[in-house]
């Protein structure tokens, strides 16, 4: 999937990102990068269904498509 | 889609009403003070001026004036700026403007983001991918990391 942060910045200030194709404790280090290259504090976040998705499995399945010579 | 944040440029006060009336001691009999979010100087100077009032530097504060009203930025230990109006205005009025002065700072703050967004990102690597202006005024970046 391909790694994407989309960001709004609205006429009164605040702000909305997205942060798509990365999973776990990576996830959370963009969100500090963000910060600082923004100038703002986080103040709501959701984690969705990707963000929970077991890293191991994520290394397994890069892995599998490196065997199967899809990479 | 992994995480979705909102965030609050730390250029604006998270907590606070704009408008809020408050009473300080020391402040002059004719003279009453209102909350405000603002917290970064150098871009309220620039909304002050955006909306045709001179600006000057009083100390940590900003002085201006609104008709024949005096207008001084204090601030305060939450790091936002009271607004301490001296003289001859009505609260009404006194709301009406600071309204006005939240809408153009809040401006000139998403136009502060933008900028040094497109130039921070670059320098972490961030590559930029588009950016549109929406009919809210909103801009969309998309990067690719």
């Amino acid at each position: 999937m391909t790694r994407r942060v989309n960001i709004r910045i609205f006429p009164d200030g605040h702000i909305q990102a997205e942060i798509h194709g990365i999973k776990g404790k990576k996830c959370v280090e963009y969100i500090r990068i963000l910060e600082e290259i923004l100038e703002a504090e986080t103040v709501d976040s959701a984690y969705t269904a990707e963000f929970y998705e077991n890293e191991s499995i994520y290394v397994e399945d890069m892995q599998h498509i490196r065997q199967s010579g899809d990479c | 889609m992994s995480i979705e944040l909102a965030l609050i440029p730390i250029a604006i006060a998270i907590a606070g009403a704009v408008g809020n009336r408050k009473r300080v001691v020391q402040d002059p009999p004719n003279a009453f003070r209102m909350e405000t979010r603002i917290k970064d100087a150098r871009l309220l100077s620039r909304a002050l001026e955006t909306l045709g009032c001179q600006s000057v530097v009083l100390g940590e504060g900003i002085g201006s004036s609104y008709h024949q009203t005096q207008i001084v930025f204090e601030p305060t230990q939450s790091g936002a700026f009271d607004a301490i109006f001296i003289g001859d205005i009505g609260a009404e009025h006194a709301h009406a403007f600071l309204s006005d002065l939240h809408d153009e700072y809040a401006r000139q703050v998403q136009e502060y983001v933008y900028t040094n967004l497109v130039t921070r990102a670059r320098e972490r690597g961030l590559v930029l991918e588009n950016a549109e202006v929406q009919q809210d005024n909103s801009i969309v970046l998309t990067f690719s990391l």
